[in-house]
């Protein structure tokens, strides 16, 4: 699907809330046809740089391009292949899921004929042809969520820009808005994506930039990403007993780079290998060591903030 | 055409509240109206009372006032060179009620339209009496002034404001400027209209625009295709459309309650006019108030509340500008609801002001200027908040 064409590209972006700087230096670029990942904490900069990437902000320093075209408040040109869905919920309490997607896709699309269909495959595509004349506040969240989605793509955009799309909304709603962004993607739309939710990011984007304090501390495919730290696997074991000797021993196992013990469970950082858990069982096994559950986890984009900031994605 | 024609669609959603409105309005308005002192009615009390009059002008005008006056009143106009004391104790023994003085310069001042002291007077006491024949020099002053305003020789003015208040019918169903009663009852319902469009636009248009305007819609609308400035120019005459039909409905009211033949005299559509230039005013005021993102509706009755009812009780709405203090109608002056109420009393004939043109178009004017301010307000906070 990735092709070497820029749709997006932001170079040293600086936008300042006074003495706050919130985009610092920023740079990036999305290739067309990618779903591309903006991860970082609250307040790391993910919605400045949305905002001033759809020129509802002015920033301080930088250039901005979409579709190899500067971007500039009146680029009503650009703004027509660009959809938007917020993270907050913007529509009208006052019209039905019918009429709310019609006017939001009437600001793009001015042909009557055309605008029904679009309106139409938009309802299908969220699923939503069960409350067409339901008023917003007669909605529950998830559908909400994806009448504000709708809103945003029913003028069949090329670039898609989704805020945080998915903040309070259940797991079935979630599942749903995460697929139907996958199929936008196929369908030939370029998609960027700001979560603090790192476990959507990984599970959609082919892209990932992880910011912190306006800056892009990381950038690359999820697997590029985990290879930027040491970590590579971690084991944790049920262990009722442990002499000092044998935690001193699995600390020497091989590529075990961090071993800590609270007096009943283990847990072995490898920075690389692939079968570390079983060295590891074959080692209990040798010195008659009795252990209850034990488990494997492979490195998530937490473990990738974490090693690069010294926080929590969450914190 | 998108965004206008969503208000509409939104303002149907709204129709229900402000049909209630608009008839709670309209049922309290014309009850005030038909409970309303028929003040023009009081004025024409015939009574008679013993005058004292002391002519310094000696003028035809001064001449044609005494000899009005002779016709309604026993007058005493031979006294000269009496000291205070004599008027005192003439007063306090009642054989005179009142001492009228026609001032130096009561012809030219009446000529020159600067009517302001022409005439004094004193009173031990004031009675319906005194008060009845102040009134009553103080109108046909106002008379002989809006003939001579309308061209009239002085004697032609002079005759005429004499023939005036002698014919009986003329004097029970028309005042001065032609208004016939269900004209002066149309007057009353003009009289409150401010209160009415006012808390009507706030109530009714308000949570419109305010839909347009909560902040996430406006970011959606702002990184649309469509044009900023196509937005504010759909959603402008929007907002004139709306307001201009709530206004139509009122006038028709107005029209049906008080019936056409009262409705459509020269100066009840003056009065019209008039409340068209404040409906301008209530438009710029509501698309203020909406530009703020007032998310409950208490806060937009509590606006409603404040600028209605202040405005009504301070600019003589509720309570005639004649009983309000000089310092109370000194802070009125500041606001355009007392202009258009001056217009309104002056085209009435509540006020003992004289219709006059002049006047009128300042009154007008003045309150075109007030709309003007708050729609340069209005374009500077909205400017101020696309840049935020």
């Amino acid at each position: 699907m990735n092709t070497e064409k820029n749709i997006v590209k932001i170079e040293n972006l600086v936008k300042r809330y006074k003495e706050l700087v919130a985009l610092d230096h920023f740079n990036l670029e999305i290739k067309e046809g990618e779903i591309f990942g903006l991860l970082g904490p609250n307040g790391s900069g993910k919605t400045t740089t949305i905002n001033c990437l759809l020129s509802l902000l002015t920033y301080d320093k930088g250039n901005i391009e979409i579709f190899g075209k500067e971007m500039r408040p009146d680029s009503y040109d650009l703004k027509k292949q660009i959809g938007v869905v917020m993270q907050n919920v913007a529509v009208f309490d006052e019209l039905t899921v019918y009429e709310n997607i019609d006017y939001f896709c009437g600001l793009y699309i001015s042909d009557k004929k055309l605008r029904a269909k679009y309106v139409e495959e938009a309802i299908e595509f969220v699923g939503l042809d069960d409350f067409r004349k339901f008023y917003p506040k007669k909605l529950s969240g998830g559908l909400l969520r994806r009448l504000n989605i709708a809103c945003g793509i029913a003028h069949k955009p090329k670039l898609i820009i989704l805020d945080e799309p998915t903040v309070a909304v259940d797991p079935q709603s979630r599942n749903n808005i995460l697929e139907g962004i996958v199929k936008l993607n196929k369908e030939g739309a370029t998609v960027i994506y700001t979560s603090h939710y790192m476990e959507e990011v990984e599970q959609i984007c082919t892209r990932i930039a992880i910011m912190d304090h306006g800056k892009n501390i990381a950038l690359g495919t999820k697997d590029e990403l985990k290879q930027m730290i040491k970590k590579s696997e971690s084991i944790h074991i049920e262990v009722p007993m442990l002499s000092e000797k044998d935690l001193e021993n699995i600390k020497h196992l091989p590529n075990a780079y961090q071993v800590s013990y609270d007096g009943n469970n283990l847990e072995i950082l490898f920075s690389s290998g692939n079968q570390n858990i079983i060295i590891v069982l074959e080692y209990f096994k040798q010195n008659n060591i009795s252990f209850g559950q034990v488990y494997s986890e492979l490195p998530t984009l937490n473990d990738v903030f974490l090693e690069i900031t010294g926080k929590e994605l969450r914190d | 055409m998108q965004v206008f024609k969503t208000f509409f669609k939104i303002a149907k959603r709204h129709i229900t509240s402000a049909i209630i409105y608009g008839i709670i309005f309209v049922t309290i308005c014309v009850a005030m109206t038909k409970s309303a002192p028929k003040e023009n009615e009081a004025n024409f009390t015939a009574s008679s009372i013993r005058i004292c009059v002391f002519d310094n002008d000696n003028t035809v005008s001064s001449k044609a006032l005494i000899k009005y006056l002779g016709k309604y009143h026993e007058l005493t106009t031979d006294l000269k060179d009496v000291d205070d004391s004599f008027l005192q104790d003439s007063l306090y023994y009642t054989k005179f009620q009142y001492i009228l003085t026609i001032n130096k310069g009561y012809e030219d001042g009446i000529l020159n339209s600067d009517a302001k002291n022409v005439v004094s007077h004193s009173t031990l006491i004031n009675n319906m009496s005194t008060v009845y024949a102040s009134q009553q020099i103080d109108r046909y002053i106002s008379a002989v002034r809006m003939y001579l305003a309308g061209g009239f020789s002085l004697e032609e003015a002079l005759d005429k404001s004499e023939i005036l208040y002698d014919s009986k019918d003329y004097i029970t169903a028309e005042d001065f400027n032609g208004n016939t009663k269900d004209s002066n009852d149309a007057f009353y319902f003009f009289q409150y209209f401010p209160y009415i469009i006012m808390s009507i636009l706030i109530m009714c248009m308000s949570p419109i625009l305010i839909s347009y305007n909560t902040l996430d819609v406006k970011r959606r609308i702002g990184c649309s295709a469509l044009k900023s400035t196509s937005f504010s120019m759909q959603l402008f005459f929007a907002s004139i459309i709306y307001s201009i039909g709530a206004w139509l409905v009122f006038m028709t009211a107005c029209m049906i309650i008080f019936t056409p033949a009262a409705f459509f005299t020269k100066t009840c559509l003056l009065a019209v006019a008039n409340s068209f230039v404040f409906l301008l005013f209530s438009l710029t005021v509501t698309l203020l108030i909406s530009n703020y993102n007032l998310k409950e509706e208490s806060s937009l009755s509590m606006i409603s509340n404040i600028l209605g009812l202040g405005m009504a009780f301070l600019c003589g709405i509720f309570v005639p500008q004649w009983y309000l203090g000089e310092k109370v109608l000194s802070i009125a002056r500041f606001l355009p609801a007392y202009w258009y109420i001056k217009n309104n009393n002056m085209l009435a004939g509540f006020s003992s002001e004289a219709m006059s043109y002049n006047t009128y178009f300042t009154c007008i004017g003045i309150q075109l200027m007030f709309s003007a301010a708050i729609l340069v307000i209005f374009l500077v906070t909205s400017r101020r908040q696309k840049s935020e």
